[in-house]
């Protein structure tokens, strides 16, 4: 059978034999049928695939997914990316976003995003992504869920379509949890602007986030209000709060957001507007967007720590 | 917060340099729109200088690139020069950096820009 479009495949893995036994079938096709691969895993997981290609290694673009994919907003246009730069050949790529030392919220956006993959690439060109989860270190919740977003899973050797696939998630749905201390609240419109930017760096400083981060978190968070301002019925509201270790700003307004990859698409330079999100997903690690017709939140974490993963 | 402000003047014929002072947010950024439109209407080459510019947002993006892509059309430049860190940062992210519209000072991007055709 001859298979059409984007197929998004998972695989449930324990253990380095169980990880090899399931990505090396599709590096060997892709490297034998002369097809563009890019694994996108944890370093270690790099390691093992290069370990037992040998030579042939130098074939396959590895790159660090705790780098390029730390804020997991990063996934979609790294894989559009790829597949765009070989003109619509197939392709084939290994994608494993979801480390086990990431945040509850942070794995609730790696899933949403690999839902997203699939409205990303629903009228894309063949090609083939398998994502590897590691069943030894991830709750079992998190495992079911990778059922929603891929259309195979295969565990243990065996491979079968989900019958749980969803296509054409609705990936802004839901809501988020409550803050966990009491946030800062201050209502905004077009000419508070500069205030909400003075009160997010005043929270940033006495977080300890450092210069640079402290700078980065304030631009999202101006974009973030300015939204508010020209698609969110004018006005918005800020929240400002610390959870553990984390810095978070959430801005709450009446608008609907119907795009659902807004801020994962890179802009081009002849576009002059809708830079507001994707600015925002660059300068900072977490960025989680619920909208609906109760309006739309949107949420940014910061490490205190500097180089630490939200 | 800092008041926002723009000044404008005559490098050489035909070349309008546009100064920001303060932060370019959506509040303002209609301002340096108007600005913009009067010198794209007018001149060959448009530079803007962003080194007193403190802050700039998307919405400050999009003025420059509109008036950037509109004298593009007919083949005259449009630069930014002397950005500060964060005016850096948010231009590089949104690829200006990249298209070659950003230099580190005026004479820079006059020379890089050329004389008006």
């Amino acid at each position: 059978m001859k298979e059409h479009g984007f197929q998004h495949q998972a695989l449930i893995y324990e253990g380095d034999d169980e990880y090899l036994a399931g990505t090396m079938p599709l590096v060997l096709e892709a490297l034998i049928a002369g097809e563009p691969l890019m694994v996108a895993v944890g370093a270690a997981q790099g390691e093992l695939i290069a370990a037992e290609l040998g030579p042939d290694a130098e074939r396959v673009l590895f790159v660090d997914m705790r780098e390029v994919g730390r804020n997991p907003a990063a996934i979609i246009p790294l894989w559009r990316e790829f597949v765009d730069d070989h003109g619509g050949l197939p392709v084939r790529g290994i994608s494993e976003p979801a480390p086990a030392c990431r945040s509850r919220a942070a794995l609730e956006e790696c899933h949403r995003h690999e839902g997203l993959l699939n409205v990303a690439f629903a009228q894309s060109s063949a090609w083939t992504l398998l994502c590897p989860y590691d069943a030894g270190s991830l709750d079992d919740a998190l495992l079911e869920r990778a059922a929603l977003s891929h259309s195979s899973i295969s565990r243990q050797g065996r491979t079968e379509a989900s019958a749980r696939f969803e296509p054409d998630p609705d990936c802004l749905a839901g809501n988020l949890p409550p803050p966990a201390a009491r946030p800062d609240t201050f209502s905004f419109g077009l000419q508070e602007l500069g205030e909400v930017r003075h009160r997010v760096a005043h929270a940033a400083e006495g977080a300890g986030l450092a210069p640079r981060a402290a700078s980065d978190f304030v631009t999202a968070a101006s974009e973030l209000a300015s939204n508010s301002v020209m698609h969110g019925g004018g006005a918005g509201r800020l929240r400002l709060w610390c959870e553990g270790d984390d810095l978070l700003a959430e801005v709450e307004d009446g608008g609907l957001i119907d795009e659902p990859l807004v801020g994962s698409l890179r802009p081009c330079i002849s576009q002059e507007g809708g830079r507001g999100l994707w600015l925002a997903n660059q300068l900072c690690d977490l960025v989680q967007i619920r909208s609906g017709e109760n309006g739309t939140k949107v949420r940014l974490h910061a490490p205190a720590q500097e180089g630490a993963f939200v | 917060m800092q008041s926002f402000k723009i000044s404008t003047q005559d490098l050489r014929p035909g070349c309008r340099d546009i100064q920001i002072e303060g932060e370019l947010d959506l509040a303002v950024a209609g301002q340096l729109d108007e600005a913009l439109a009067a010198a794209v209407a007018e001149y060959d080459r448009v530079l803007v200088g962003l080194d007193r510019c403190d802050f700039i947002d998307s919405s400050g993006i999009a003025v420059i690139l509109r008036a950037h892509n509109r004298m593009l059309e007919d083949g005259r430049r449009l630069a930014v020069y002397a950005p500060s860190d964060q005016v850096l940062r948010v231009l590089s992210m949104t690829g200006l950096t990249a298209n070659g519209l950003v230099f580190d000072s005026a004479e820079e991007a006059l020379a890089a820009l050329g004389d008006p055709s």
